[in-house]
């Protein structure tokens, strides 16, 4: 079977009218203006997607600027016969091929999520040195704890150093750490970078023992430790990198909202049972009675039940926080000191002093 | 913007005539619209969700695929090989050697706490940023020449993308110096220099024309938009200027009233919306003659072009674009690059003739990879 075709040789625009023979299982294709070629139906490829009933537009592997167009009858129809790929129906191969380039891209997508946000904020906030730590805790801690005052009566102060001296006992190597309690009335307790832990006026008065707050020191120390507060940072920013790649822009955010962020994505479970193992490990061998920290947790979970129960702020802002794990899981983890081996974190005057480091506004609602 | 429109016409522009090798041939350009665009539409909406956007290469490839393969010159229809993944790695290259670093040292600075050597590393990163639009809009057009076929032909650049990016640069920089007046002679420098460049195989177009005729039509739409912002100054100066005050008044305790904030975020923004209507259809005018001037100023082996531009028909272009978009929420957005390939298509007109026959394959090296710094600095649409 013949028929007349257009050939354009892919060497200069010239169109070419050509015979093309079907007759051996192969496009013999010739006609005055050129040298007769031979296309194998195996080599050839359509440039658009064939439609039976339309005119084939096709090129050869073996020549890639060539183009053969075939108006549409019995010839068209039998080559798309012949070479059914052109009609780009079910093909093994490039079923294969598209499988395998999805595959990949899956494997390289979670393998840049995991280094990005896993292992190399861990492995830069190892890396950073000193001054940088403190320079991002000192924009984190302004960050979050925005306009409330810092807490300095001096009594308080002393007795603050001491607990915290107490815990750090706990450990052959501290990391340098600070502890500061800021005047604001939500009950919380976070470490930035830099080793720096941040305590409120509202977790203070709802400690009821000095136990108590020396195992949340403790335990934001083991975040200190292990560098969580720096990772977290570099994550954001690991996130941040990923959202301009994703966007194609590049527009650089402010550090007081990447460090604002940081806080409120909490820490993973892993970090916090890190951090629960540390604090355990601490106060055992500085003699502190877990106790305290069991006490402070069921404290902490009963006012969660409550809150959670008419206030949807709270909610939300536990349920951000419920990447701890769960409070039940935590006390039954710890252990306590045999009895008699505690000692007495603070004196009782000393307590007092804490509890009022906030200033007059405590100890005026007390009397 | 000029330029990017005029250089789509560049590309629909590789004209050769029909049937006979020898000797010229008269060369027609015509759009056939064909269907399958609302199914790529629907699907490229799909992937780009499931994907995060990183679809968006391939989308654009194969949208380009159906457009280009509805131009047709003498009959013949336009072919885009491109893929998706050279543009995907061009993105990649520019993202890590521009943006990346970009953002390291600017975040990096402000770590290491040297705000203020951040903010000046920012506008180092900024100035370059400025000085490589031009290479951006080069590179971006010398990419889909070279990928856009006829008849098995190639089209490409021959010239430097880095002296086009120094004259753009130049051009916007001088812009700010004379107040706008230099740009029509620079618009026509650049415009001169992009089309010399231009092959179609090995066939060269050209550029002959001056700047003078297009300083009158520029010149009203420069006091016509002086007129614009006199009278909105002064609108706002006098008719609102109680309720400025009034509002001035409630900024002080701003955070306790956020109503008043909102007010005044509306305020900005539908002034500004305003303004870029009015300055956009005054500038449409301009910019319609521009476009004419310039396809009248160029030619191919013996043909030149007529491009029947005008302002009301580009605004309306724009304004369906826009509408487009906005009504689908962008999934129907490969139709507006149809409907703009479509409006220079229709438009445009090849008077004389071109010996087909003559054109040889395009011996230029191919990029292997597209357009990177076009896709970072998000320049157009196509």
């Amino acid at each position: 079977m013949a028929v007349q075709a257009t050939f354009f040789d892919g060497e200069t625009a010239t169109s070419h009218p050509v015979m093309v023979d079907t007759a051996f299982s192969t496009l013999r294709i010739s006609g005055d203006t050129i040298k007769s070629v031979v296309w194998n139906y195996a080599d050839i490829k359509a440039i658009e997607k064939a439609r039976v009933g339309d005119q084939l537009r096709l090129t050869s592997v073996h020549m890639p600027g060539a183009r053969l167009i075939i108006p549409a009858g019995r010839v068209s129809e039998k080559i798309c016969e012949q070479a059914p790929h052109l009609l780009g129906g079910f093909n093994l191969q490039r079923a294969l091929h598209t499988t395998g380039w999805i595959a990949a891209s899956i494997l390289i997508a979670f393998g840049v999520l995991y280094g990005l946000l896993n292992l190399a904020p861990k492995f830069v906030a190892g890396l950073m040195p000193a001054e940088w730590r403190e320079q991002l805790g000192r924009q984190t801690e302004k960050t979050v704890v925005k306009s409330a005052a810092r807490c300095t009566n001096p009594a308080g102060q002393r007795a603050l150093l001491k607990l915290a001296g107490k815990v750090a006992s706990g450990t052959n190597s501290p990391p340098d750490f600070s502890v500061r309690v800021y005047d604001m009335k939500l009950m919380n307790a976070f470490a930035v970078a830099g080793g720096r832990i941040v305590l409120t006026r509202g977790l203070i008065k709802a400690a009821e023992t000095p136990g108590e707050v020396a195992g949340v020191v403790a335990h934001e120390l083991g975040h200190v430790a292990h560098r969580h507060p720096e990772a977290a940072l570099v994550r954001v920013m690991g996130l941040q990198l990923l959202i301009s790649l994703a966007t194609g822009g590049g527009d650089g955010e402010t550090l007081g909202n990447l460090a604002g962020l940081a806080t409120l994505l909490s820490y993973s479970r892993n970090a916090e049972r890190q951090a629960d193992a540390y604090a355990e490990n601490v106060l055992t061998d500085a003699k502190i009675d877990t106790i305290g920290l069991i006490e402070f947790f069921k404290r902490v979970k009963k006012l969660q039940d409550k809150l959670t129960k008419n206030n949807d702020k709270v909610k939300i802002l536990f349920s951000m926080l419920s990447t701890h794990p769960g409070t039940a899981e935590r006390i039954a983890k710890l252990k306590p000191l045999p009895k008699g081996v505690a000692v007495e974190v603070l004196t009782p005057v000393e307590w007092k002093a804490l509890k009022n480091i906030c200033g007059k506004k405590e100890a005026g609602k007390k009397t | 913007m000029t330029q990017q429109l005029f250089g789509r016409n560049g590309v629909t522009s590789p004209r050769v005539p029909s049937g006979t090798s020898s000797g010229g041939s008269n060369i027609t350009v015509t759009y056939e619209t064909k269907p399958g665009l609302g199914w790529l539409s629907i699907k490229n909406a799909l992937l780009n969700i499931i994907t995060l956007t990183f679809y968006r290469f391939w989308a654009k490839t194969a949208i380009r695929k159906h457009v280009w393969s509805c131009i047709r010159i003498n009959g013949e229809p336009l072919e885009y090989t491109g893929t998706g993944m050279e543009l995907f790695l061009g993105a990649i290259i520019i993202f890590s050697v521009i943006l990346l670093p970009f953002i390291l040292v600017v975040q990096g600075l402000q770590i290491a706490g040297y705000p203020i050597a951040a903010v000046i590393a920012q506008m180092v990163f900024g100035l370059m940023f400025l000085l490589l639009i031009g290479m951006a809009i080069y590179r971006a057009r010398r990419y889909r020449l070279s990928r856009t076929l006829w008849r098995g032909v190639r089209g490409t650049l021959v010239g430097s993308s880095l002296k086009y990016s120094l004259v753009y640069f130049g051009t916007y920089l001088l812009s700010m110096v004379t107040l706008g007046w230099s740009n029509p002679a620079m618009n026509l420098e650049l415009q001169e220099r992009i089309t010399k460049d231009m092959r179609f195989g090995e066939t060269p177009f050209g550029f002959r024309g001056t700047a003078g005729p297009l300083y009158g039509s520029y010149a009203l739409a420069w006091f016509a938009t002086l007129i614009a912002m006199v009278g909105l100054f002064a609108a706002i100066g006098f008719g609102f200027s109680d309720y400025f005050v009034e509002l001035a008044g409630k900024m002080k305790d701003i955070e306790k009233d956020p109503e008043s904030f909102l007010t005044l975020i509306l305020v900005i923004y539908g002034t500004m919306f305003v303004l870029a209507i009015i300055f956009g259809v005054i500038w449409s005018f301009y910019t319609a003659y521009e476009m004419a001037r310039f396809a009248s100023y160029t030619y191919f082996d013996n043909a030149k072009f007529n491009f029947n531009a005008t302002g009301a028909s580009l605004i309306g272009l724009w304004f369906g674009n826009m509408l487009i978009i906005i009504l689908t929420l962008g999934i129907a957005a490969p139709f507006t690059v149809q409907r703009t390939i479509k409006y220079f298509v229709d438009r445009l007109d090849v008077e004389g003739w071109v010996d087909i026959g003559k054109i040889e394959q395009s011996q230029a090296r191919m990029d292997t990879r597209g357009e990177g710094l076009l896709d970072a600095f998000d320049i157009d649409g196509i």
